[in-house]
C-alpha cells in the first residue's frame, strides 16, 4: 500500500463527495471524475494549487502514470482517498484548505497593458462575448483547448475585481450556455472560472497585475503551465483586465502616450 | 454423565459463529448438553450457572472455551475434535483458485481491502465494542453493533461522536437491519420499495417488513437503533439520526418507527422531528397510548401489523382505513370446535416465542383481551414466573432472553430449548393453546419449521395420552424471497396440525378468540 498525505486541497473540494473514477493520468497530475461528473485532480507536491486539487506530498522520482491507470475506482471515507486496484492512499486529514486572496491595490495602467498586448492578434482584440465566446469554446490545440484556456484567463478580472461590470456578466452567460461542447476538464475549469474559482498562477498574475508582487515572475510562471495552456490564459488574463478598467484594446503604447 | 472443558489459548470467534459451534456439537451422539464462548468472567459465570463447568476458573477474555457434558469421555472426546476442527478450518480458496491472502487484522486494513465499503459490522466482546466502532467511525464508515455489553457511557459517546461525523450507528445489541436492499444480521429478503423503517426492535423490524413485502410494497431502508437506544441515558440519537436520513432519502416516502414506548420526554423529541421530516411517519410504539402520539403527519398504530398496513397504503397515497384490521382468516363455527374439542382442564395459553417483540406484543393484546400474562419478563412485576422453566396459568415466554440462553445457542438458531418446552407445555393437562413464532430469513435456522414439526407431533401425542388435545398457534414471520421457502415452512407447520396466520396479532387474536371460547362452552 502507498501512502501519501496531502499539503492541500482546494476550496471546492467536497469531502463527503469523493467517489468516482480515474479519468485521466499523466506525469505529475491525475483526474477523477466524481459521481456527479464533476473533476477534481490529484497532483504532484510541487504543482500548483487548483480550486478542486490535491496537492500530495509525493517523492521527486513519483509520477501518476507509473503507478495508476485509467478506469480505476477511487473512494473517500474519513478523509482518506483510496484507488481500488493500485493500493494508493491519499491522507487528506491534515491538508490545509488552499484560499486564494487578492486584494487589488491600484489597477494596472492602460500603458503596461498596452505593452503586455503589444503584437497580439486582432482576432484576440476584437473579441465580442456575444459573438466570440461560441468561436472559441473547443477550438485550437492542447489537452485543454487553447480557445478554453483564453476563455478562462478572460474570466479572471471580471469574476475577481470587477464582478458588475456587464462584461463579465455577458461572458459569465455566454460559457455556461456553451460549456457543453468542450471536453470535461476544460469545462470544469470553465465552470469554475464562471464562479471566480482559478488556479493559484492566475490568482498570482492578478495580484501582481493589481499592485500586489512581482509581474514578470507571475507572467512566467502562468506562461508556464502546460505546453501552451498557460500562453492562452496570460492573454486572456491581461485582455480582461483591459476590458473592465475600460482600456482601450487597440491602441499601441506609443498612441497611448500621446494620447 | 461426565462434564469436561477446554481451553484454546488466544482464539476468538464472534458470538454467532460459537453459537453455531456449540449447537453443531450439541447433535453429536452423546452430547447432552456443549457450550464454546470465550472465556470472560460473565460467560464463565453462564457456564457455571447451566451446570456445564462445575468449579470457576480464572478468566481469560482472550481464550476459548468449550464445555461438553455428555455420556462418555468417549463422545465428549470425539465432540472436542469436532469443535478444534471446525475452529481450525483452512480459509476458502479465492474464485481464481489461489489460496486467501492473510485476512485483514483491523478495520483499517480491511478498508484498505476494500475501499468502497461504507458500513463496519462489529461483532466483538462487549467491551471492546465500543473502540472497534469508535475507530470506524473515524474512519467514515457507518457502524452496526452486533455486540451487547457495552456500557451506556460508550454508547452514548459513540453516538455522540457520530452525529459530529454524521455517520450512523446501529446498536449496540443491533442484530437486524437493511440497507440499499442488504440484509444485515438476522434479516430478510424483502422487495426494494419506498417504505423506511426505525426500528428498536430486531424481530419488530423483520415483522413490519415481511408484512410489508407481503403486501405488495418494499423496503427503502431499514434500520436498527439497538434495544436501549430511546433510554433517557442515550436520547433516542439514532432514531432521531435515522429519522433525519430518511427524511433527506429520495427513495423514501414514509417512514415507520417501532419500538417499545420511550420515556415521554424522549418521546416528545422523536415525535417532534417526525412531524418535521416532511413525509408521513407511522409510530408503532408497541404499548404506548395511542393518544399521546400527536404530530403532523403522524399516524400512530397498536400493533406491527397495522404498522406495515398504514404504511403500505400511505406507499400508494391511499388515505389509511380508520378501522380495524380483520382479527384473523378462522371462522368463527371453526374456533367453536377447537374449543370444543379441549378437555376441562384446558384453559390456558403457553407462548413459546423466540422473538422478544414478538412476545411482548402477545402480552399486550392478550392482557387486553383476555387478562394479565405471567411471563419471565412480565408487563408488570407481580406477574413474574416463580420459576421461568415451568408456566403458570396464562404465559408467555421469550426463550431468547437471556435467561434463557445462559450458555446455549438462540432458539432462531438452535431449536432444542423450544422443543423440550413444546413437550413440557403439551403434556401440561392446563395447556390450551401452544402459540409459537417461527422466524426465517438470513441468520436464522435453515428449516425452522422442520425442526419444530417433529416437536410438534411428539407433543401431540404426548398430550393425547393424557386426554388433551392443544392447538397449536403459529406463524411465520418471512417472505417468499427467503432462503428457507416461506411457502414451504407454512406447509410444514399446517401438515403438523398448526393453524398458520399471517403475523403475530393475527396468531394472539385468534389464541385469544380460542380461550374466549373455552370459556364460553366450559
Amino acid at each position: 500500500m502507498t501512502s501519501f498525505a496531502a499539503y492541500s486541497i482546494g476550496p471546492l473540494l467536497n469531502l463527503s463527495n469523493i467517489e468516482g473514477m480515474v479519468s485521466g493520468v499523466y506525469n505529475q497530475t491525475l483526474n477523477i471524475q466524481l459521481l456527479d461528473r464533476s473533476l477534481i485532480t490529484c497532483a504532484m507536491s510541487n504543482y500548483f494549487d487548483m480550486p478542486r486539487g490535491i496537492i500530495c506530498k509525493t517523492p521527486d522520482d513519483f509520477r501518476f502514470n507509473k503507478k495508476l491507470q485509467g478506469g480505476e475506482k477511487v473512494y473517500c471515507r474519513g478523509g482518506i482517498v483510496r484507488f481500488a486496484e493500485s493500493k494508493l492512499k491519499i491522507d487528506l486529514r491534515c491538508a490545509s484548505v488552499w484560499t486564494p486572496e487578492l486584494e487589488p491595490n491600484s489597477p494596472p495602467s492602460e500603458i503596461l497593458l498596452a505593452n503586455l498586448l503589444e503584437n497580439t492578434n486582432s482576432e484576440f482584440l476584437d473579441f465580442d462575448p456575444e459573438i466570440s465566446v461560441r468561436n472559441f469554446i473547443g477550438r485550437g490545440p492542447g489537452l485543454t483547448p487553447e480557445g478554453d484556456d483564453f476563455l478562462v484567463g478572460l474570466l479572471a478580472a471580471p469574476m475577481l475585481v470587477a464582478p458588475s461590470h456587464p462584461f463579465g456578466r455577458t461572458m459569465a452567460a455566454e460559457v455556461t450556455k456553451y460549456v457543453p461542447l468542450t471536453n470535461d476538464i476544460s469545462r470544469q475549469m470553465l465552470s469554475d472560472a464562471t464562479l471566480g474559482y482559478f488556479i493559484k498562477p492566475i490568482i498570482d498574475v492578478m495580484a501582481a497585475l493589481y499592485g500586489n508582487g512581482d509581474i514578470e515572475s507571475a507572467m512566467r510562471k502562468l506562461n508556464s503551465v502546460g505546453s501552451s495552456s498557460g500562453a492562452a490564459m496570460t492573454l486572456g488574463v491581461v485582455m480582461g483586465v483591459a476590458r473592465v478598467e475600460n482600456h482601450s484594446l487597440n491602441m499601441t503604447p506609443n498612441q497611448i502616450r500621446a494620447a | 454423565m461426565k462434564s469436561q472443558q477446554k481451553i484454546l489459548p488466544n482464539i476468538y470467534r464472534d458470538s454467532v459463529a460459537l453459537m453455531q459451534i456449540s449447537s453443531k456439537l450439541c447433535d453429536l451422539p452423546g452430547v447432552i448438553q456443549a457450550s464454546a464462548i470465550m472465556a470472560t468472567a460473565a460467560n464463565i459465570e453462564l457456564l457455571l450457572e447451566a451446570g456445564l463447568i462445575k468449579k470457576a476458573i480464572e478468566p481469560a477474555p482472550n481464550d476459548l472455551l468449550i464445555a461438553i457434558q455428555g455420556d462418555d469421555d468417549k463422545s465428549i472426546a470425539v465432540a472436542f475434535d469436532q469443535a478444534e476442527e471446525k475452529l481450525n478450518e483452512a480459509p476458502s480458496t479465492t474464485s481464481n483458485g489461489n489460496a486467501a491472502a492473510l485476512a485483514p487484522q483491523s478495520i483499517e486494513m480491511a478498508l484498505d481491502e476494500f475501499p468502497e465499503a461504507q458500513l463496519a459490522l462489529i461483532s466483538c466482546p462487549g467491551e471492546y465494542a465500543g473502540a472497534e466502532a469508535k475507530k470506524a467511525l473515524q474512519l467514515g464508515l457507518d457502524v452496526m453493533i452486533f455486540s451487547d455489553n457495552v456500557s451506556f457511557e460508550d454508547e452514548r459517546a459513540l453516538k455522540e461522536l457520530a452525529i459530529d461525523l454524521d455517520k450512523l450507528v446501529m446498536g449496540p445489541d443491533c442484530g437486524t437491519a437493511i440497507l440499499n436492499g442488504v440484509p444485515l444480521g438476522f434479516a430478510n429478503v424483502v422487495a426494494k420499495g419506498d417504505i423506511g423503517i426505525v426500528a428498536a426492535s430486531g424481530t419488530g423490524l423483520q415483522q413490519v417488513s415481511c408484512l410489508v413485502d407481503q403486501l405488495g410494497a418494499g423496503i427503502s431502508q431499514a434500520i436498527g437503533t439497538g434495544g436501549r437506544d430511546l433510554n433517557a441515558k442515550i436520547g433516542g440519537l439514532s432514531m432521531l439520526k435515522g429519522i433525519l436520513t430518511l427524511s433527506q432519502d429520495s427513495d423514501t416516502k414514509v417512514i415507520v418507527l417501532v419500538s417499545k414506548p420511550p420515556s415521554s420526554e424522549i418521546a416528545e423529541k422523536v415525535l417532534a422531528e417526525a412531524s418535521t421530516c416532511g413525509k408521513p411517519v407511522v409510530v408503532n410504539f408497541l404499548g404506548a397510548d395511542l393518544a399521546t402520539l400527536k404530530g403532523e403527519n403522524i399516524y400512530p398504530v397498536e400493533t406491527l401489523e397495522e404498522a406495515a398496513h398504514t404504511a403500505a397504503q400511505l406507499s400508494k397515497e391511499d388515505t389509511p382505513s380508520s378501522g380495524p384490521l380483520p382479527r384473523h382468516s378462522v371462522k368463527p363455527a371453526e374456533i367453536k370446535k377447537i374449543a370444543q374439542t379441549l378437555s376441562d382442564s384446558q384453559k390456558y395459553v403457553r407462548g413459546l416465542y423466540s422473538g422478544g417483540t414478538f412476545s411482548y406484543e402477545a402480552m399486550l393484546l392478550l392482557d387486553q383481551e383476555i387478562g394479565p400474562m405471567n411471563s419471565s419478563s412480565p408487563l408488570n412485576a407481580e406477574h413474574k414466573l416463580n420459576d421461568i422453566w415451568s408456566s403458570t396459568g396464562n404465559t408467555i415466554i421469550d426463550l431468547g432472553d437471556d435467561l434463557f440462553t445462559r450458555g446455549r445457542p438462540h432458539p432462531m438458531i438452535d431449536h432444542r430449548l423450544r422443543n423440550d418446552r413444546i413437550l413440557q407445555e403439551a403434556e401440561d393437562p392446563e395447556t390450551a393453546v401452544i402459540l409459537l413464532d417461527v422466524v426465517i430469513g438470513h441468520g436464522s435456522h435453515n428449516d425452522p419449521a422442520g425442526e419444530m414439526v417433529a416437536s410438534i407431533k411428539t407433543a401431540r401425542k404426548a398430550a393425547n395420552k393424557i386426554g388433551n388435545n392443544p392447538a397449536f398457534v403459529t406463524f411465520v414471520c418471512g417472505t417468499h424471497g427467503d432462503p428457507q421457502n416461506f411457502a414451504a415452512q407454512e406447509n410444514k407447520l399446517r401438515d403438523a396440525g398448526a393453524i398458520v396466520l399471517e403475523s403475530n396479532a393475527q396468531a394472539v387474536r385468534l389464541t385469544s378468540d380460542i380461550l374466549l371460547a373455552v370459556g364460553e362452552t366450559k
